[in-house]
């Protein structure tokens, strides 16, 4: 099994009757690898299409599980998510380990393939001489082989093979190479499973990397823990090592939950021993493992002819050049920046003006009452409120997925790292905060860069402070109605700068909040910046469409469906108690007048007028109305009126439509914008009962900062639940942000009405 | 000295990693293991991180992260580091 590359481009799926291999036991083949080593790539070209994706309960991992036929045998593949080690800190990395060794009551798999990237041996074989010690058959995959050949190298991989104990199979999974031979080691690894000799000979092998002291110590410690722990438990000798050799690591914790709190005593003795050997927890792993690896590499591999990171190293001394390198980088953030905005909106408006058009079909269809509303402004705009994400989703997916590929987005979050410390976060942390200016659901999709979780959930928590394009609206009405338009200095106009002062104003003040989560809830080591920048190499356009694909998919599969049920609820709160038959029969007589062969404009204007009166008094009895009224006097010290807290309320779906609910209570109809006159007029007419303006210049400003800062968006709201896998965090979310936007309105407008 | 006062060009050889929390681990598990020769390459545009070469692969750290390093420098540009043979051999 040990040849070179073996040329084919066999489909996974070649041969077997699918249906005689679906009844048996599935083979469960478990792919693990250090992180870009082309193990998403070998998935995909491994599993074929039928993925499934969720995420393994109470964490963020993704969990990919792709169910396939080889040689007339039905698998199970599990992809596991890149790592350079088997020691996990967290629950997060505990996932591997769980899967693996079966620890979490799961059946632990049959086979386990090891990618390494072959041209990174060395480092490679520190995760690999891990996974042998599990004890399950394991296959070494080296992947890459294409690039091996290209730069000369040449790997001894029958020696490789004999060395470790392990059948080694080189593969090139990006042009579907190799992957024949992989599958038929995986078979024939199992067929020679129940070969006693090979279990033991397997044992002995991956136990003479580490100094046997550390075996010794396991001896001891799993004899202690046979006694202290229930008769079933056995546990696995490699559960053992881990929670010896990882101090403070989530197996040490593990087992002291199973057994008893005493077990640290035990650890601390075992290690104390060692060290008296000059063998120091945990130093001695990385150290034994690494001279076990140089010496195999240097026995293995032969060079000649000179590297590829040649390349890497031209490239960088200018991509990551301190001056070049960083106005490269900026120009390729707001290119993408730019792009997304440009792109995406004649996108979105494609798909707001189709729904539309479906909409208009349907009403067409069926005369003026609560069934038409429901279907066409709650259902069918529900579905719009969900497509209209598509397109910045899948272009930003786009960029995220070419930068990664080739290597760059390392390179731009190494580059950004020292600014975005400041806010306690990381380098990886801009590109996700910078395309929440757009919007915030595809940036905190995109935080799945953020490799550290700390850092990933502020970032989450953050991101929907950024002004995105949906304030836009709120900021442009309530600067142009009642901002004076003139300059400031003689030369600045003050309209302007109001709307430039509201988009930032987001981001500043995002920082203190960072800095507080940080200090707060997300306390702990500080966050690192220790990562790997891979090496350059051309993108490879399935891997990205595969990527924009998935993204798209599970937001419409995953968040869409909740959008889209909230869209209606809200809905539903705004058209109940259902309007009286009065609003529907002047419905029915405008729409009949539009029809006429020469329309009565005047009559027909008349009769509009009488229902934009009907539909705000409708809107103001129905709950959401109710609730405007309700929730006054928690907004009257903010200088605000029921009317503007119904706009707020019903903006829960997304902060736009406070512009359509103000066009609706101000009896103009809801097909008003930002620049309509009428609009601006009848806010600037609006009076309390006592005559004086419901709208002031702190007002406006009050409104303006509470969108600024609240969470009114239900898309984001449920993006931040679909990415954390919990409910907690949009709660959080929700009620930190609130609470910002009310104190801060509330500042704003006492502050206001003193000057 | 520590790893952090080495300059861009600068190569050394890792003597020890202190500490025993996270970073230190994974600093051993990419490589940095006494003897292994590293390589400081550049410092990104506001100084921190600063990208290494240790076995071949490329790898940036902040200054708090390389505190936990002490090596002993090389004379010289020692960065022919080969990335598939053992790179803690001393590099031609
Ligand atoms: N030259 C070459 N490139 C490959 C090969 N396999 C994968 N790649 C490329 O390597 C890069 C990384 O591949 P991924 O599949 O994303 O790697 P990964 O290990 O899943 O990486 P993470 O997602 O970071 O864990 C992509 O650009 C692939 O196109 C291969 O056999 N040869």
């Amino acid at each position: 099994m040990a040849s070179p590359d073996s040329v084919s481009s066999g489909h996974p799926e070649v041969g077997g009757d699918p249906a005689a291999a679906g009844s048996a036991q599935p083979l469960r083949v478990a792919l693990i690898g250090n992180p870009n080593t082309g193990k998403s790539t070998l998935f995909n070209a491994l599993a074929g299409m039928r993925v499934r994706t969720g995420n393994y309960p109470g964490v963020t991992v993704e969990q990919k599980v792709g169910r396939t036929v080889w040689l007339g045998r039905s698998i199970e593949l599990i992809d596991l998510p890149g790592t350079y080690s088997l020691a996990p800190r967290s629950p997060d990395e505990m996932v591997t380990v769980n899967v693996l060794t079966g620890c979490s009551g799961e059946v632990p798999p049959d086979v386990v393939i090891c990618i390494c990237n072959a041209l990174a041996l060395e480092r490679n074989l520190f995760l690999a001489t891990q996974v042998q010690e599990i004890g399950l058959p394991t296959i070494l995959c080296l992947n890459m082989w294409d690039e091996v050949e290209r730069a000369g190298v040449s790997i001894d991989v029958a020696g490789l093979s004999q060395e470790l104990g392990l059948p080694v199979v080189t593969t090139s999974a990006h042009h579907r190479r190799g992957l024949d031979s992989l599958q038929s080691a995986v078979l024939n690894e199992v067929s020679r499973d129940s070969d006693m000799n090979r279990v033991r000979e397997r044992e002995t092998r991956s136990q003479a990397l580490l100094p046997s002291a550390v075996w010794n110590e396991v001896e001891s410690l799993s004899g202690w823990l046979a006694e202290h722990s229930a008769a079933e438990d056995v546990l696995a000798p490699f559960l053992v090592l881990r929670s010896l050799l990882d101090p403070e690591g989530s197996v040490e914790q593990l087992l002291m939950r199973r057994t008893s709190p005493e077990y640290q005593a035990q650890l601390q003795a075992s290690r104390a021993r060692l060290s008296r050997q000059g063998l120091k927890v945990p130093a001695v792993e990385a150290e034994s493992r690494y001279a076990a690896a140089s010496g195999i590499v240097s026995r293995v591999v032969r060079q000649s002819g000179k590297h590829p990171s040649r390349v890497t190293d031209r490239l960088d001394a200018v991509l990551t050049h301190r001056v070049f390198g960083f106005l490269i980088c900026i120009s390729v953030m707001l290119l993408i920046f730019s792009t997304i905005n440009w792109f995406s909106q004649p996108l979105s408006g494609f798909i707001e003006d189709t729904i539309g058009a479906v909409a208009d079909v349907v009403s067409g269809t069926m005369s003026p009452g609560p069934l038409r509303g429901l279907l066409t402004d709650g259902v069918i705009a529900g579905v719009g409120s969900v497509l209209v994400f598509l397109p910045q989703i899948a272009l930003l997916f786009l960029f995220i997925a070419l930068l990664e590929d080739c290597g760059y987005m390392a390179r731009a979050a190494f580059m950004m790292d020292r600014l975005m410390a400041t806010a306690g976060l990381s380098g990886r942390s801009f590109l996700p905060l910078m395309s929440s200016f757009a919007c915030a659901v595809p940036g905190i999709m995109a935080t799945r860069v953020i490799e550290d979780r700390r850092d990933r959930f502020v970032t989450i928590l953050i991101a929907p402070l950024m002004s995105c394009s949906a304030r836009l609206p709120v900021y442009v009405l309530m600067t142009g109605t009642f901002v004076p338009d003139r300059m400031i200095a003689g030369f600045l106009p003050l309209q302007a700068l109001v709307l430039l002062l509201m988009t930032f104003l987001g981001m500043f003040v995002s920082v203190p909040v960072a800095f507080i989560l940080r200090k707060t809830f997300f306390r702990g080591e500080p966050s690192t910046f220790l990562m790997e920048l891979p090496d350059y190499r051309w993108p490879s356009i399935s891997v990205v469409l595969h990527r924009v694909f998935a993204s798209s998919w599970s937001f419409v599969r995953q968040a869409g469906t909740l959008i889209f049920a909230t869209s209606v609820l809200i809905w539903a709160a705004g058209s109940i108690p259902s309007a009286s038959d009065e609003n529907y029969k002047l419905m029915i007589e405008i729409e009949q007048l539009e029809a006429a062969e020469s329309p009565d404009e005047a009559r027909i204007a008349e009769l509009s007028d009488r229902l934009n009166v009907r539909n705000a008094e409708q809107l103001e009895q129905s709950l959401l109305g109710r609730a405007g009224h309700w929730v006054e006097p928690v907004v009257r010290p903010l200088g605000w009126d029921w009317r503007i807290g119904v706009g707020v309320v019903a903006s829960f779906p997304a902060r736009e439509v406070v512009v359509a609910t103000f066009g609706t209570i101000f009896s103009l109809g809801t097909s008003v914008d930002e620049n309509d006159e009428g609009l601006r007029g009848a806010l600037r007419a609006a009076r309390h009962p006592d005559g004086s303006p419901v709208f002031t210049v702190p007002v406006a400003i009050s409104v303006m900062v509470f969108f600024a800062f609240c969470a009114q968006c239900v898309s984001t709201l449920v993006v931040i639940r679909r990415e954390t896998n919990s409910w907690i965090w949009p709660i959080f979310s929700f009620v930190y942000m609130t609470g910002l936007a009310w104190l801060g309105a509330f500042v704003t407008y006492q502050v206001g009405s003193l000057l | 000295m520590q790893l952090a006062e080495l300059k861009p060009g600068m190569s050394g050889v890792v003597t020890s990693v202190s500490g025993s929390g996270r970073i230190s681990s994974r600093l051993m598990e990419l490589g940095m293991v006494p003897g292994a020769i590293v390589d400081v390459l550049r410092k990104a545009p506001f100084g921190d991180p600063v990208q290494y070469r240790v076995r071949g692969a490329l790898i940036s750290m902040r200054a708090a992260e390389a505190a936990c390093v002490t090596v002993s420098a090389l004379a010289g540009v020692a960065s022919a580091t080969s990335l598939v043979a053992g790179s803690s051999l001393v590099a031609g």
